[in-house]
Order: structure tokens, then sequence, then C-alpha cells
């Protein structure tokens, strides 16, 4: 097997079966069951779409992923830390993720994989309410945002409109269930696209999740 | 006047314009950044914020805001730039520190409820079982004793033939085993009975904890629905914000988002069916009933999680009753 680094990040690695990796920061750790595997003495961690939309976009052909060395992120709804723990990969110890939650159910599995992965900062708050943590969180390159809620647009905006940069990007995972259960998904995402734009996002490219996560689609987003 | 904002490191001071005054190095333990998370301003903090100053974007009881988000912006661009790199082991604690913090004993009932629930769907399957195994021994009395508990109370520790003769049996179709094997039959019927009983003790203790978490809604709804609506909420304060239209259909979403999307009648109820004044009234007036049980239900969680102590439910129970005699009288 040999694994080639994708050419929109070159901290993103492939096979030849499009699997997709990134290089274990915490060697030996695997954070949600997935693979480790060893390659030219490198250790990789298998990072697998039906569990990230991330992932899954990325399989998608969302084209770009501005993910960096040393950036710094602010991840909505983190979770378990799935996602969160390769984006932690990408960026390296120089980088840091700002990690908000409501649920302390889910952080506890959070906790669990993020003892040794010093560069992803825990911090228990409702993302609809930022200035709870705006004396935590500084500005951020990236916010990425995984919150299945119906007023998921006005959290983003909210937020971005506080946290990132001029210029920053957003990867924004939107659940049309969560939004409602009655309307066609197709009507949801054009809804939320006008109002991402009337908010002056720039929308660069958007993808649907599917087979990988039903009913979802990941918006890649420029202020 | 100043502005101000806590970072983790110490406080910024903005003079009017939005350039940095000054920065007061206090950094903060685990717990206050907990207070600070939870709108609290840490006592050490306190005393370094004077009469004039404003908080950009932070609110804190008896301390003045400015939500402007330009300035907060502004602020938030030049602290970025200066600010040293964050302790992440101190975060990790403090936010251990907050899930911990964050447990309430209305999470207990919605375990111990679902375990009940789990318990009830293991032993049926296990005593299904049972009744297949001692049908190979004895098939005459499993046919004669529906009741799964008092069948095997009926039948463990006693031998064949006394139970034959108790029941009246001549001939049984049950084959000749081994001491062993009808041993082995005994001790799988105990483990039942004991699981039969762990339930029962669990039963009790939901009715105890619901007394002592939520006395109204306990006793409104019965402990049992109450718990389960708790369970279906996600906790009692999440119960205490959804409005009585929902409480009504918890438990019943299949059928409320078959109506949502395609249309068929909507749900008169959820686990509130199992209540007693709805399961005594004629199909035709559950529906009306529900409605007026899960406003009454709002209202009793309301109270509980809002002003726990305070006692409500006779005057909510008394109205349901009115309503329940109300109905019947309709139905004639």
């Amino acid at each position: 097997m040999k694994l080639i680094p994708l050419k929109e990040n070159p901290k993103i690695f492939r096979d030849d079966k499009w699997r997709l990796y990134t290089k274990n920061l915490v060697k030996g750790q695997s954070v949600y069951g997935e693979k480790l595997i060893e390659y030219k003495g490198e250790e990789y961690r298998e990072w697998i779409a039906n569990r990230s939309k991330l992932a899954a976009a990325i399989k998608k052909k969302i084209g770009k992923i501005p993910i960096e060395e040393g950036d710094k992120v602010l991840y909505l709804g983190i979770a378990a830390g799935t996602t969160a723990s390769h984006i932690s990969d990408i960026i390296g110890w120089k980088g840091l993720i700002y990690g908000i939650d409501v649920a302390p159910r889910i952080l506890i599995e959070l906790m669990k994989s993020i003892g040794k992965r010093k560069n992803i900062i825990p911090i228990l708050a409702d993302a609809s309410k930022p200035d709870l943590y705006l004396s935590i969180v500084p500005k951020v390159d990236l916010v990425y945002q995984d919150i299945a809620q119906p007023h998921q647009v006005k959290i983003l905006i909210n937020n971005v409109d506080l946290f990132l940069k001029n210029k920053g990007y957003v990867f924004f995972a939107v659940k049309a269930r969560s939004i409602d259960v009655s309307k066609d998904p197709r009507l949801i995402f054009d809804e939320v696209g006008k109002e991402l734009e009337e908010y002056g996002f720039k929308i660069v490219n958007k993808v649907r999740l599917e087979p990988y996560h039903k009913d979802h689609m990941m918006f890649l987003l420029q202020k | 006047m100043k502005y101000v904002v806590v970072r983790p490191r110490g406080i910024y001071v903005f003079n009017e314009r939005l350039e940095k005054e000054d920065f007061i190095k206090v950094e903060l333990e685990e717990s206050e950044i907990i207070d600070i998370l939870s709108g609290k301003l840490p006592e050490r903090v306190k005393k370094y914020i004077k009469e004039d100053y404003v908080f950009l974007g932070q609110k804190f009881e008896g301390y003045n805001s400015d939500f402007d988000r330009d300035k907060i912006r502004k602020a938030l661009d030049i602290i970025s730039m200066e600010e040293e790199g964050i302790d992440q082991s101190k975060f990790y604690i403090a936010t251990k520190m907050g899930i911990a913090k964050s447990i309430t004993r209305d999470q207990l009932i919605i375990q111990i409820i679902m375990l009940l629930d789990d318990i009830n769907k293991i032993t049926n399957l296990m005593v299904e079982r049972f009744r297949e195994i001692y049908n190979l021994y004895l098939p005459e009395v499993s046919q004669m004793i529906e009741d799964h508990e008092k069948f095997l109370k009926s039948v463990i520790g006693k031998r064949r033939e006394d139970l034959m003769k108790e029941f009246k049996i001549d001939t049984t179709m049950g084959g000749e085993l081994k001491d062993k094997d009808v041993e082995i039959i005994n001790k799988i019927g105990e483990k039942i009975l004991d699981l039969y009983k762990l339930r029962d003790t669990l039963k009790d203790y939901v009715e105890e904890l619901m007394n002592e978490v939520c006395p109204n809604l306990s006793k409104v709804a019965t402990p049992t629905i109450g718990a389960r609506l708790i369970a279906l909420a996600g906790g009692l304060r999440e119960l205490a914000i959804l409005p009585s239209s929902t409480i009504q259909v918890l438990g019943a979403e299949k059928a409320l988002f078959k109506h949502l999307t395609k249309g068929t009648p909507p749900p008169k109820h959820g686990v509130i069916f199992n209540h007693p004044l709805i399961q005594k009234l004629p199909r035709k007036q559950r529906g009306a009933m529900a409605r007026t049980l899960a406003s009454k239900i709002a209202i009793a969680a309301k109270v509980d999680a809002f002003t726990p102590g305070k006692l409500v439910y006779e005057s909510l129970i008394k109205e349901l009753e009115e309503r329940f005699n109300e109905l019947k009288q309709e139905k004639k």
C-alpha cells in the first residue's frame, strides 16, 4: 500500500482505495476505533467517512480544504472529537482547537481521547451564547460547526461575527432534518444557502454527504 | 470610562478609543474558569474592576456591559495578537469539573427508568426461554399459569411428583431428566426471579427519587410516567421548558413524524396514555383528557424545576379530576 498526499491539502493522505488518513499526532492512540497503520516509519490514522462529516465532504470533492499547520480553530459541537482529532493531526502542536459543546455526557467521551492531545481545549458551553466563552476563545483562522439545532445558521453567524478572522474559512455541516423534518432537504439547503449569502458569506463550495451521512450538506464558506 | 475583557491570563483594559491601556495579570484557576463560563465574576478579578469599567461582550451580574459587535471585535483583535499560549491542562481539568457539576439527580432517574425497561425486556426473553426448557420436564404447568412471575414461583424448587399432585396432572408429556438437569433448571429460574425482585426494588426506588426530586410531577403524572417523560425530554429542566402540546405526544414520536411528513392524523397521546385518568375514559374522550393532563404536567414540571420545594399538586389533581368527571358526564 502507498499513501499519497492530497493535492488540496498535503497533510491529508489517501491510499489506492481512496481511504483517507492523517498522520497521528499521538502515537499509538486510536480515538474512535479507527485503524492505525505504519507507512515509511510514520503512524497514520484512518479517517472514516461514515463517522466524520468532514472526511465525507473531502471524499465528495469539496475541493478546497483550508486547514493548515498552526491554525487556530473554533469547533462548535465538538462532541466525542472524531472529526476534531483529525483536524488536530493536521494543525499539529502549534495549532489549537477550541472545542465547544453543551452536552456533558458526550464530552465525557471527548475527555478520554484528548488527555494527550494538548492542542484541543475543551469548553463546556452553549454555542448559542458566545458571550460566555468570549473570555477564552480568541480570533481564529477556521470555524467548524456541526450542531443539530433548528437555529444552526444563527448560531454560526453569531460566532463567526465575533471570532473568525477576515477572509477566514468555515466548514458548516447542515442536517436538514434538525431544521425541519417535514420539508424536502433540497429546499432547506437552498434556504440555508440564501441566509448565508445574506450575511455576506462567500459560498466556496457545497456538497451533499450521501451516502455517508443522510440528508446532510457540507458548506465551505469564506467570510 | 474604560472597557475591560477578562481572559484566562488576566484582565485587558482599553480606553474609549479601544486602545490597550493596561493588562492586569490574574492567572485564572480551574474553578474560576467554570465561574466565568457560567457568568460569574471570580472574586480575585472583582477587586480590579473599578466603577467606571464596562465589560466588552461579557455579562456579569452587577456590572455594566457593552455588546457592540465592532468594539468587541476590535478588542479581540488586539487580545489575539498579544495573548500568550494557553494552558490546555487547566481547561482539561476545568471541563472535567464542569461535567461533574452538571450531574443532577434527574439523570439518575433517567438511567433507572431506562434500566427498568431493559430489565422488563430481558426478563421476558429469559422467561420465554425458561418455559421452553421447562416444557421438556413438565409442560402442563407452564400451560396452566400464564403469569410469568407466578409460574416461576410455583415451580422452582419443587419436585415433579409433587407438582403433578398439586396441579392434578395424571400423565405428563415431559421427558425423563437427570437430577443434575433439574438442578440447573431451578438455578436458571431462581436467577430470573432475582431479576423480578430487582425490578420491584427499582420501581420503589424510582418512586422515591421522583418524590424527592419532583414531587409535583410525580403526583400529577404518576412516578413512572413522570420518570419516562423526564427521560424522553432529557432532564427535568428540559421537560419544564417544553410546551404542553409537546408533552402530550412525548413517546409518540413515530406517529408525530408520520403526521408531519405524510399527513396522517396526529397522535393524541404519548407515554401519558398509561395514566389512569386517561385509561378510565372511553376512546373518544381520551384526546381531550390528554390535553388537560399534559397542561397540568407542564405546570407541575415547571414548579419542580424552577421553585423546588413548592407543592402545588393538590390543586392540579383537583382540576384534573373535575375535567375527568366532566368528560365522563358528557358520555351519557
